[in-house]
């Protein structure tokens, strides 16, 4: 008798730490209340509104292990997901503002209110500092003997061509509509509901005849050369491939960008969100994450909290535009 | 070539290798065993530790864990009914009923077994076929995706239970909540009621927990009072390695399971491991001779299960390492740890740097020997956790199953999604409904969809596409042998029987 419950002393004991490393996976470290012009003295929790391992997930590892390195302070990652990264978001811009909880803010916050998915937008958080952007590219086969873009607008117009894209509403999709708003071409547009990658999956298989991705999500096939890049939806070419021209260059003014950077509930103090910028600036420049972004085709960039806000103003209305003649954006909103 | 594998090898066969690995694996298998915690969330977390470590001790550390917490949701499906990870859905079926016949030890023997076997046999395919099987995966579109997938529904009937059309009523439930959510193509909310939570469905691993496990706790507190409290089921724990009998009984059973487990694997789009252990638990019912037997304790069921979510973990890798491209979220979450270290996996890897790729295949298959090692030597132990009074060892589980429930995405609405497909699951247990069947038409039921609809986006609306496409047509010949098939077989019997009779 006294042997079981000797060893029911250990199992429970087993159990009890299972369940104490489980709490530490589920990560609950919210911060307390507790305002102080100082900044960070605490752990600091990043919410990330999208699932561990995708593009922002890993945005934010890095930078929070790089800031965790400057600061001496611990930093958080935790993933909130649900509603296309709106459940995330809408946590965040609950949370107290005082600098404690911050989080990955994606550009699809300038899809939410109009797609009716939730009556958010950027102007709920403020927006300390933008760190990073993935371009729209216009991307086909090496032996699809389409060399410039001109090639395919020419193709484009005797045949109706399968264009497949990353999900429903989503940034690449909405870098279709834009390139037919601009173009006036008129494609088969294949949207892929688990997103830009399995895109490119259809396009190596042959079953669609180009795709509207950022280059990041091909990464493979366009480092090996079995994919090449048209053209690219930024104001400016990319570091990576200097020799791609932009759509601006071609003559038609698309600019459809997935941006990312670090925000903050709406009323953290001005004094603590140029704190979160200064670091978050300074673990941006860190040559870590300078080599992630150029290996992963990714764009490492810079916009100060003024021109960040400023930014996603512009993009929410560019955006609402483009998401109601898709036909995307829910009636009467 | 042979410099590469050299040096490939003495990597991961390093002393420190080694040991990341063990830790990775000890690591995989407690995180897959507390229900809710996945593989996914396990190496999701540990990436960042591998940041700064040589990049092969990284990978050798992630893959053990990618392994253990593939095999670690068997233990808790096994002693508790409650998969501990989505992928072991089919080992609880036929685990649980022996651990109540007080066979734990022997049920935990055979799934270590077929899921290292599964594993070895994926590794093989991995090295050998990796360059051959990719371009046929890659012919694999939508159409042909959703053909697999409906071969897959089409086998739910053999898991129905005893009662065909209550199965079958049980199933069309499963696919009518997994259309909860957004919609995959057009991206408007279905069935949401206006809960934002749901607009992206229901998510998968508290509606699973909820459905099998919860409805089993239900009961045991139910049927406390008439029985003493102190009532645990004594476990025979002489013996945890298969016999040799065993052994040789599943040994077709565990071929075939790598097989269906590998090719999900390969699939691009396809879910990975749940997928790839619901369609070899489904097809090795419908071969065999004995299907009363299954869901009863038959060790087949979870050998079948097992063997195909390991050999699953071999079939996700190749579209890795020779597109770049992830087959599920495990691999998703590799790739970015693969950047960090400056690897691009892809055509490239192979000629850029070879002796990365033979570590990754020496590490694999380490990690599934320690996972053996580790596995049967610690089935005692968690044999051992179940023997003590359920008054203790109830409120425990629930407890973890809220946390798991809770930690998927930290979100407390996921908690309230277990437990009240708890209280569903154990209303149709009362009414004698099966659940399997509903989680099946949960997990199958939105592949469907997505790919049938995407497909008829390609050919606009033209249903031919699923016709004139030579891989949907061979899939509808083999949906067509697995409805008819046996009935035709039945037939031919009875008219030998009469032909000889008259």
């Amino acid at each position: 008798m006294r042997n079981i419950s000797k060893k029911a002393g250990i199992i429970i004991a087993l159990l009890t730490l299972s369940l104490i490393f489980s709490m530490a996976l589920a990560g609950c470290g919210k911060s307390e209340q507790n305002k102080e012009v100082k900044w960070p003295e605490k752990p600091v929790t990043v919410i990330v509104p999208y699932g561990p391992g995708g593009g922002a997930d890993q945005v934010a590892r890095i930078l929070a292990g790089i800031a965790e390195k400057k600061t001496g302070v611990k930093f958080t990652v935790v993933n909130k997901t649900g509603a296309v990264g709106s459940t995330g978001l809408l946590e965040l811009s609950k949370a107290n503002p005082d600098g404690y909880t911050i989080g990955i803010m994606p550009s699809n916050i300038s899809t939410y209110k109009v797609a009716g998915i939730a009556p958010l937008t950027h102007e709920d958080f403020k927006l300390a500092i933008a760190v990073n952007y993935d371009a729209c590219a216009l991307i086909v086969r090496k032996d699809s003997g389409w060399n410039t873009f001109e090639d395919f607008k020419k193709a484009a117009q005797t045949k109706e061509l399968k264009v497949a894209t990353g999900s429903p509403g989503g940034l690449w999709h909405l870098g279709v509509i834009e390139l037919e708003n601009k173009t006036g071409l008129k494609f088969n547009t294949v949207p892929m509901s688990t997103g830009g990658a399995p895109a490119g999956v259809q396009l190596l298989g042959g079953h669609v005849d180009a795709i509207v991705i950022g280059p990041n999500e091909a990464a493979s096939q366009i480092k090996s050369g079995d994919f090449k890049i048209l053209a690219v939806m930024a104001p400016e070419r990319s570091e990576n491939f200097k020799d791609v021209p932009t759509f601006k260059e071609l003559g038609y003014d698309i600019d459809v960008r997935s941006v990312r950077g670090i925000a903050a509930p709406k009323g953290t103090p001005d004094d603590i969100v140029k704190k979160i910028h200064d670091i978050f600036k300074e673990a941006a420049q860190d040559q870590q994450y300078k080599d992630y972004m150029k290996n992963s085709l990714s764009n490492a960039t810079y916009m100060s909290t003024e021109e960040y806000t400023k930014y996603a103003a512009n993009e929410l209305i560019s955006y609402s535009e483009l998401m109601k003649k898709a036909g995307l954006a829910k009636e009467g909103k | 070539m042979s410099a590469a594998l050299l040096s490939g090898l003495s990597q991961a066969l390093s002393l420190e290798a080694l040991l990341m690995t063990l830790i990775g694996v000890v690591a995989g298998i407690t995180v897959g065993a507390i229900p809710g915690l996945t593989a996914t969330m396990a190496v999701a977390v540990l990436v960042p530790f591998t940041f700064n470590m040589d990049a092969v001790l990284g990978l050798a550390m992630l893959l053990g864990i990618y392994v253990g917490g593939i095999y670690g949701g068997s233990i808790s499906a096994i002693l508790l009914r409650i998969p501990g990870t989505p992928s072991s859905i089919m080992t609880a079926r036929d685990g649980y009923p022996l651990t109540q016949k007080g066979e734990a030890g022997r049920a935990i023997g055979i799934s270590t077994f077929s899921s290292f076997s599964g594993g070895t046999l994926g590794i093989i395919a991995l090295m050998i076929a990796a360059p051959l099987i990719t371009p046929i995966s890659l012919k694999f579109s939508a159409p042909e995706l959703f053909m697999v997938a409906l071969w897959g529904l089409s086998c739910l009937a053999d898991v129905s239970g005893k009662n065909l059309v209550i199965g079958l009523i049980s199933a069309a439930l499963g696919i009518l909540l997994g259309t909860v959510g957004m919609d995959p193509l057009v991206g408007a909310p279905r069935l949401t009621f206006g809960v934002s939570e749901l607009f992206s469905g229901f998510e998968f691993v508290p509606v699973m927990i909820g459905l099998l496990g919860l409805p089993e706790i239900f009961r045991q507190i139910a049927s406390m009072e008439k029985t003493k409290l102190d009532t645990s089921i004594i476990q025979k724990l002489k013996r945890v390695i298969p016999t040799w009998a065993d052994i040789v009984r599943i040994k077709a059973t565990i071929l075939r399971g790598t097989l269906i487990g590998l090719w999900v694997g390969v699939l691009p789009g396809s879910t990975g491991g749940n997928m790839s252990s619901i369609m070899a638990y489904n097809y090795e019912v419908k071969v065999s001779k004995e299907k009363e037997k299954f869901g009863t304790g038959h060790i087949e069921g979870i050998a079948a299960s097992e063997s195909a979510n390991n050999a699953c973990v071999g079939g996700n890798l190749i579209p890795l390492l020779t597109l770049g491209i992830p087959g599920d979220s495990v691999t998703a979450i590799l790739i970015g740890a693969f950047m960090i270290h400056n690897i691009q996996p892809g055509p490239m890897l192979y000629r850029n740097n070879p002796e990365i790729v033979y570590a990754i295949y020496a590490s694999l298959w380490v990690a599934h020997l320690f996972m053996l090692i580790v596995g049967l030597f610690a089935a005692r132990i968690f044999v051992r956790a179940i023997s003590i009074s359920k008054v203790q060892l109830i409120p425990m589980i629930l407890v973890l199953m809220i946390a798991g429930a809770y930690s998927v995405n930290n979100n407390f609405f996921d908690v309230i999604v277990m437990l009240v497909f708890g209280v569903i699951g154990y209303m149709m247990e009362n009414i004698d409904m099966p659940v399997a069947p509903m989680v099946l038409g949960l997990v199958l039921g939105p592949i469907v969809e997505v790919n049938l609809r995407t497909a008829l986006v390609m050919s606009k609306g033209d249903f031919s596409i699923f016709f004139t496409r030579p891989i949907c047509v061979a899939f509808w010949v083999l949906i067509a042998l697995t409805l008819l098939g046996p009935r035709i077989a039945d037939f031919l019997k009875r008219k030998r029987m009469q032909a000889m009779a008259g």
